[in-house]
């Protein structure tokens, strides 16, 4: 199977000029195109819609091959969101991607998340060792750049050993580890541009030559330049780094030859350029030249004399490699990288020594024969081909891709779970026995006195083994934090001998709903890890954080402070455990079983970061998770459900399974469909409802410049107790619709002690309410909520929505017999919102 | 707090820009802002909330806003607004920054901007609305035959 990578070609689509940096990124993707190993998919950033806009393969072909089209032309229709990336694939990073504004801080971790591996190309990292020949503003987009491929990246290629050690020492002064590696010289086959003669090429009917052939006519100031006498050539971008002013330095010192410089402008060198421009020998000895295109260059390398290369620092130094293969000798800066570049086909100098170059310049003109055998040795010089660069680069891209290993076939047969109360797993039990028959053993972890009921109640065909809290706990205490004790539990079962390596762990009310067989947990040789959402955008319940939410708050940062993925996986579902990977991450993180973590997130992230191999992200299949719809707003819909969160709530009368059985029977699939059908559908009329209120929040944004949210705060300027609300709302009819409430820290400094509560109140168009809501107490310290809003019933179209804000005095006890008087409120704002009902 | 590799990177830069005789122009939290930072939202009330003085809060809410620190013409411009209160100090450039031709072209989302006040054109007292609050003390008194037909005309439940 071919395997698929992507690679990102943001900068190269957008700039029209083409610099080492471009000349790889070209190079390597018009070779990948024709590598039938791999299946390449280009992307392109997309700002305006946050994703990547597709490139046609063979347009972009065409375009940087052979020169037809345009680059407008090279894109698709069809886009990819960050998150649509396809698991198991390779992001190739090739460009100077640390001046797009898709940060790869931002997106290397969405990748990883999804079990993308990353493959970089690092061309230098000279913004972080030489800063001072960097633009402040390139530094501050490196930093993010390299902090982010060490943090993220799983193979990392540069062009000589001299980037592979900067790097390694980078990365050992930061105390992380360096991601395997492989070095490439770059290619410097260049496609030679043969320059042509203006009078054989076609011209249009003013005699002006056809653009799309201009490339091959070598422009007349170059002419003029080559003319004007023998001369030492510079090329390259004309930037501090480069060292010009040696050169120029070198020219007023005795220079006996002219120089020619090539390049576009670059940073920080209008003293540079002025020196050039006003310097007495401009135009007759010395030359700068900004906008040469190939043949020119081509032209150039082919009647230079010397090529002088007196650089600070370089990630590999095209210029040598490409003057060598013109057969142009060279003199170059003494440091490793270019030592180790050019070999013995260069000569080299202290590029601090002006002197040095003028001394070298004149042992060549005074020594034809040193110099004829410098020309002569070049002869043997035999470049690295951008074919061979692209087949190593080919060769990091399958290692990179390459399964490390998968997970043997392992048969699952064991079930755990962790249960304070016997009757609910035994109701759960039937179910799994019908649907799950490859599970043979339950290992049962629950409090002492639940042993013996249990097994007096079952009668059912699996194994019991039971592991009292006692044995579990071995003596330590169990944390109080609901949250802390199912985690430290499920660390602690992880001790237990009997355990098999590979085994499903449970809770008392996840019901299969349809037979199954193990590979719904392991296929492929790779566990399927099932998540509902991505703990980053977890709010949690609108109005109470429970243990869960804090939980899930902690699992975040944990998370995050390690750099690992944060998909949520507490699924509500039974899920598939490695014990030995569960192992590793408790030896990782010594003491991790103390803290209130999520058990699931913590394990998954950790294994799909350790082992991207072993593990697959797949999104949940698991109906009534949550339980209700309003909780919180679904992340995904599920593909199929396979899995029941039981809530026995959900079967009482007037609610959506009322008439459904609870217990199994045989035949209970028909049921289980029916539930299922009438779960997708609630699901399914969330997300329409949610469109509604989502695409009026873009059309706000588009209108107002700001995305809609009720905003409770301290005005900055007045001082006081402000509502800030979007003027017009829009919900369609009779839903539940949650919207963003913020609350400043201020607001609670300010009324610390108090009570703060909303309200909101619909009314039609002749001011008449037409739906009042209760009054919500907001807990103190939440600072954004997503405030669940029933939209009302009748067929109005327009009217207002009053949203208010209320500071009250806590509401005393009430005493038996007593009736409390309320107490009014202190402060009071409202806003009234025009409202548009769909 | 421990350092993050972002931090770390920065330090070990500085330190190379200070060996060459040289210093950053830019503080230390326009450099590391740009990390981690979702490049297509900001939050105006998180960024108001930022821990910074008034020249590092104005490259942060360039970079926040505007994707870029602030050149070296407009931080001249915006020198003589330092000594201002830090609050007001805040308002104003988050102010000037979100009205910006160029945050126009940015397409950030922005989110809880309690700096622009809106016309909320809906609270102005209406002919209607004002007639509706001296109908409402005699409809309430009406019974309950006459009030339901009367709902269901104005649609109220």
């Amino acid at each position: 199977m071919k395997r698929r990578i992507y690679i990102d070609l943001s900068m190269i689509m957008q700039v029209n000029y083409m610099t080492g940096i471009q000349r790889v990124v070209q190079e390597v993707t018009l070779r990948l195109l024709k590598n039938t190993d791999f299946s390449v998919v280009l992307l392109c950033y997309n700002s305006e819609n946050e994703n990547f806009k597709i490139v046609d393969n063979n347009r972009f072909y065409d375009f940087f091959s052979n020169h037809t089209g345009t680059k407008g032309q090279c894109y698709t229709q069809k886009s990819v969101g960050f998150h649509e990336l396809k698991t198991g694939t390779v992001f190739l990073d090739l460009d100077n991607t640390w001046n797009c504004r898709l940060s790869r801080s931002y997106l290397y971790p969405i990748l990883k998340k999804t079990g993308i591996q990353i493959v970089n190309f690092v061309h230098d990292i000279l913004p972080i060792t030489d800063p001072q020949y960097s633009h402040e503003n390139t530094v501050m987009h490196f930093i993010g750049y390299i902090g982010a491929v060490i943090k993220y990246s799983n193979h990392v290629c540069f062009s000589a050993n001299a980037d592979a050690d900067a790097f390694g020492k980078l990365c050992s002064r930061l105390d992380m580890p360096m991601p395997e590696y492989s070095v490439m010289p770059l290619g410097c086959d260049l496609k030679i541009t043969e320059y042509t003669d203006p009078e054989t090429l076609p011209k249009d009917d003013d005699g002006n030559i056809l653009p799309e052939y201009r490339y091959l006519v070598v422009q007349q100031e170059v002419i003029d330049a080559v003319n004007a006498g023998k001369y030492l050539l510079m090329i390259g971008t004309v930037e501090p780094r480069k060292n010009h002013k040696l050169v120029i330095d070198a020219l007023d010192a005795g220079l006996d030859m002219n120089v020619i410089i090539v390049g576009k402008i670059g940073w920080n060198t209008g003293e540079l350029k002025n020196r050039i421009l006003n310097h007495p020998l401009y135009g007759t000895k010395l030359f700068m030249l900004n906008r040469v295109n190939d043949a020119g260059i081509n032209y150039l390398y082919e009647h230079a004399y010397l090529l002088a290369f007196p650089t600070f620092n370089e990630g590999f130094g095209l210029p040598l490699v490409e003057a060598f293969q013109h057969g142009t000798p060279v003199i170059a800066s003494d440091i490793p990288v270019l030592r180790e570049v050019g070999g013995e086909y260069a000569d080299y100098f202290d590029n601090k020594d002006c002197k040095a170059l003028v001394r070298y310049v004149r042992k060549c003109q005074q020594n034809p024969d040193y110099y004829n055998l410098k020309k002569e040795q070049l002869r043997k010089y035999k470049p690295t081909s951008w074919d061979e660069f692209a087949e190593k680069m080919s060769a990091a891209l399958i290692s990179a891709s390459k399964e490390k290993g998968q997970v043997p076939f392992t048969e699952i047969k064991q079930m755990v779970v962790l249960t304070a109360r016997h009757e609910d797993i035994m109701k759960s039990l039937p179910f799994i026995e019908a649907y799950m028959p490859f599970i043979k053993e339950l290992v049962v972890c629950c409090p002492d006195w639940n042993v013996e009921p249990f097994k007096e109640n079952y009668k059912g065909n699996l194994k019991l083994i039971f592991r009292t809290d006692d044995q579990l706990l071995n003596g330590r205490p169990l944390p109080d934090d609901h949250q802390a004790r199912n985690f430290f539990l499920r660390c602690m079962i992880m001790g237990l001998d009997i355990l098999d390596d590979v085994f499903i762990m449970t809770d008392d009310d996840y019901r299969p709903m349809q037979p199954m067989t193990q590979e719904v947990f392991l296929k492929n040789g790779r566990y399927q890890s099932y998540y509902f959402y991505d703990l980053k955008e977890w709010q949690g319940t609108y109005n109470n954080y429970s243990s869960f939410d804090l939980g899930a708050f902690k699992t975040r940062d944990f998370l995050e402070s390690q750099g690992y993925p944060t998909y949520q996986y507490s699924s509500h579902q039974p899920q598939v455990i490695d014990k030995r990977i569960f192992c590793e991450m408790l030896e990782t993180h010594n003491g991790i079983e103390n803290n209130p973590y999520d058990e699931w997130s913590t394990y998954f992230n950790f294994g799909i970061y350790h082992h991207p191999d072993l593990f697959k992200p797949c999104p949940n299949v698991s109906m009534c998770w949550p339980g209700k719809l309003t909780s919180w707003n679904l992340y995904h819909i599920p593909g199929i459900f396979l899995f029941e969160n039981y809530y026995a709530e959900m079967y009482d009368e007037g609610n959506i399974f009322e008439g459904f059985s609870q217990e199994y029977y045989d035949g209970i699939e028909t049921e289980n469909q029916e539930k299922a059908f009438l779960f997708r559908k609630a699901i399914e009329q969330q997300f329409d409802e949610r469109k509604v209120f989502d695409s009026y929040s873009r059309f706000y944004f588009d209108q107002e410049g700001e995305y809609p949210a009720m905003i409770i705060h301290i005005d900055p300027k007045t001082q006081e107790l402000e509502l800030h609300a979007p003027e017009y709302i829009q919900f369609q009819h009779d839903c539940w619709t949650r919207v963003p409430v913020v609350i400043t820290e201020e607001v609670y400094k300010r009324y610390s002690g108090k009570v703060l509560k909303v309200s909101y109140h619909f009314r039609n168009t002749l001011d008449v309410p037409v739906l009042n809501s209760l009054e919500i107490e907001i807990q103190t310290g939440d600072l954004k909520l997503m405030l669940p809003v029933r939209s009302p019933k009748t067929r109005i179209k327009q009217g207002s929505m009053l949203f208010q804000a209320k500071i009250k005095e806590p509401e005393p006890p009430t005493v038996e017999g007593e009736t409390a008087e309320p107490n009014p409120p202190l402060v009071v704002s409202a806003k009234r919102i025009s409202l548009i009902l769909t | 707090m421990k350092k993050n590799v972002y931090e770390k990177i920065f330090d070990i830069s500085n330190e190379n820009m200070q060996k060459s005789g040289n210093n950053f122009v830019h503080p230390k939290s326009a450099f590391l802002c740009y990390t981690e930072l979702d490049p297509h939202k900001v939050d105006l009330i998180e960024l108001f909330r930022i821990k910074a003085d008034n020249p590092e809060f104005l490259d942060i809410a360039y970079i926040n806003l505007l994707n870029r620190p602030v050149d070296p013409e407009a931080y001249q411009s915006w020198k003589k607004h330092f000594n201002m209160p830090e609050q007001q100090f805040r308002r104003l450039v988050i102010k000037r920054l979100v009205t910006s031709k160029e945050a126009n072209v940015c397409h950030k989302r922005i989110y809880n901007n309690i700096f622009v006040k809106h016309k909320n054109k809906s609270q102005k007292d209406t002919l209607r609305s004002r007639a509706m609050q001296k109908l409402m003390p005699v409809y309430k008194k009406l019974p309950e035959k006459i009030k339901a037909p009367i709902r269901r005309f104005v649609g109220g439940n």
